[in-house]
Order: structure tokens, then sequence, then C-alpha cells
């Protein structure tokens, strides 16, 4: 095609009216000849922005990118695995276990020898009055608690924390070992 | 391999098939995302954010859709939305535009630089003026020739709003340049609107 016919096609092209190879034709056109190029551009100077060549990144920034996006993907995956629990029955179960220890730790505790509160009650029960001297004996420190294993299964782990001596009070940690980090 | 071989691949969950379709496209998201932007490097965020998206929402992945139409428009979309949360960033810039199409000079300086870095600078400077869509909708379909209805489905609307949106894209640009920068257009048509 000659120029004339290419400078004859810039309004068709400027309203988006040209099919996709000759549209395709009338850039590369403009790309290559001067001239035609000068007219359109003083006729349309937004031009000069639809014939700038692309300026392509390095492939090291590419690569970057890559390595960024792998590593949100990886992180995304992660945080969808701790977000869904695997077994979530196995959670409800734990958490009622939890609390029923917990319960009763709190009853026995309320029973113990030592525990003023708790004879406070019994004495109170057999109409004995306590002075007021010994109502103001120290409660003795109890030892910190011990931290005991105490199964460990495929999905779950079960931490007790026992109160001094006795093993079977305290309340139980139950934690899903795929949550460790 | 096809496209759409691997992102059924990366929809099985191989990371290595996704970082292959991040390698096709990301440079060309980038090229578009940036002049969207008006920054180089938030660009690159915005393509790592879309690839992340894109990957979240593999699943729902039509493949009726090209994959680079349909990443174009997660990136588009995050673009829009970062250039509508700092919109009054713009002001600040406008100073700055002067000076770069000063640099450009007239047409006949421009012309014989298709392939200068400044006249790409210039163009980021001038679609400040531009409304998010508008900017997408020229830089898409005058900067990087993707067509018409490809534009359409990446903004999610009609070609005949694409078409508006670059008709009064070109209108704000034109009246920008003439009514600042009038040493960028010819001496006969300076001052016309």
């Amino acid at each position: 095609m000659s120029c004339d016919v290419y400078r004859e096609l810039l309004p068709a092209y400027l309203d988006d009216n040209l099919d996709e190879v000759r549209r395709t034709g009338f850039r590369a056109h403009l790309k290559s000849c001067s001239e035609c190029r000068e007219l359109a551009f003083a006729e349309e100077p937004t031009l000069v922005f639809s014939l700038s060549r692309r300026r392509e990144p390095s492939p090291e920034r590419i690569e970057a990118c890559v390595a960024s996006v792998v590593a949100g993907v990886r992180q995304e995956r992660l945080q969808k695995q701790l977000r869904a629990p695997r077994r979530p029955w196995l959670a409800a179960a734990a958490a009622v276990m939890l609390a029923i220890i917990v319960a009763s730790a709190w009853w026995m505790r309320g029973t113990l020898p030592g525990d003023v509160t708790g004879l406070q009650a019994d004495a109170h029960e057999a109409g004995i009055s306590i002075p007021a001297a010994v109502e103001a004996i120290p409660v003795p420190a109890e030892p910190p608690p011990r931290v005991e294993v105490d199964m460990i299964q495929d999905e779950v782990r079960v931490y007790q924390y026992a109160i001094g001596d006795d093993a079977s009070t305290g309340a139980v940690f139950i934690v899903n070992p795929a949550m460790e980090l | 391999m096809d496209d759409r071989k691997v992102v059924r691949a990366a929809r099985d969950g191989d990371e290595d098939a996704f970082a292959d379709l991040v390698r096709r496209y990301s440079g060309g998201l980038h090229r578009s995302v940036a002049r969207i932007v008006l920054d180089e490097e938030e660009a690159w965020d915005v393509v790592q954010m879309a690839f992340v998206k894109a990957w979240q929402r593999l699943d729902k992945y039509d493949s009726r859709w090209s994959f680079s139409t349909w990443l174009y428009r997660i990136g588009t979309n995050v673009a829009i939305d970062l250039v509508r949360s700092r919109a009054s960033r713009q002001k600040a810039h406008r100073a700055e535009t002067e000076h770069r199409l000063r640099l450009v000079g007239g047409v006949d300086e421009a012309s014989a630089r298709l392939d200068h870095a400044e006249v790409d600078g210039v163009l980021r400077d001038l679609v400040r003026f531009l409304t998010p869509q508008q900017r997408a909708a020229f830089i898409l379909r005058e900067v990087d020739d993707l067509e018409t209805a490809e534009v359409a489905k990446i903004l999610g609307c009609s070609a005949a709003t694409v078409r508006n949106h670059i008709f009064q894209a070109r209108k704000i640009m034109r009246r920008e340049i003439q009514e600042r920068f009038p040493e960028f257009v010819p001496e006969d048509q300076r001052g016309r609107k």
C-alpha cells in the first residue's frame, strides 16, 4: 500500500474502526515511514506513545519476580494449612476434655488439706468457729507445675501440667504437632 | 508446553509450572502495570500480588479465557485500586512532568526518538491526568496493542466503553500537551483544541 492509503486510514485508526490486520499494518507503516509519522503526530500528538518501542525487563528482574511469587505461594499454602485443621472433631474433643479436667481440678483443690477455704467450709458445716489466727495461716506456696508428656499420637500431643506430686490433677494442653514452629 | 497444560499442572499444585507462567507473563504485565501505577518498583509489587492472587483463584479460572487475559484482569484491577488509593499523591509529581516534557522537545524530535526512554517517561507523566479506567484502556489498547475485545474483558466493560475511555484519554492528553507544553505540538496548531 502507498503512503496515501495509509494516511487515509488515520481517522479510522483513531476511531478504532480498523480491523486488526489493517490496524497492525498501519502501525507498522508509521514506525517505518518518518514522513507519514510526522503527519500523523501533527494530527494526533498522542500517537507518539502508541508507537514507542517496548522496554523489556532484564532476565534477572524476571527471576527475582519468580522467586518472590513462589515464596508468596508457599506462604499462602502454609497459612491455608494452618487455617484449616485437618480433624476438627479432634479439637472439639480436646476442648471438652480440657474443660472437664480443669473443672475437676478446681473442685478437688477446694478439699485439699491446708486449704483454708475448705477448712472454713467444713468447720462451718460442723458448727465450729475458727480463731482469726488460724484463718491467717499462710498457705504454703505450691511448687511450679510440672510438664509431663502424657501421650503422643499421630495427630495430637498432650501436655499435662500436674500440681505438686499429684499427677491426676491439673490442666492439660493439647497441641497439634503440625502447628508447631 | 501450551498455557492450558501449564495452568492445569499449576492448578494441581505444581509450583514449577506456576513459576513458568510467571516467567512467561511477568514482563508484559509489568510493562502495562508500570504505566498505570507510574512507578517501576511498585509495578513489580503489583505484578507479584497479581500472581499470588491468581494462584489463590486458580480453581476458579475459566479455561475459555486465555490465561494472559485473566491474569491482566487481576493485575489491572490491583493497579487501578492502587492508583485510586493514592490519588492525592498525583499533585506532587506535576512539577516533574513539566521538566520531563521539555526534555523530549517538539514533535520532530519526539518522532526521531521513538525508542527513547524519555517518551515512556512523558507518557507516564501525562497519564496522571487520566482516570484509572481511561489510563488502563489507553495503555492496554494503544501502547500494548491488545485487541479492543480483550481490553474490554480485562476491564470488565464493553468494547464501546473501551473506545470511549480511549477517546477521552486522547482528548485530555492532547489538551494537557497544548495547554501546558505548547512546544510539544507544531507551531501552526498551538492553541488549537
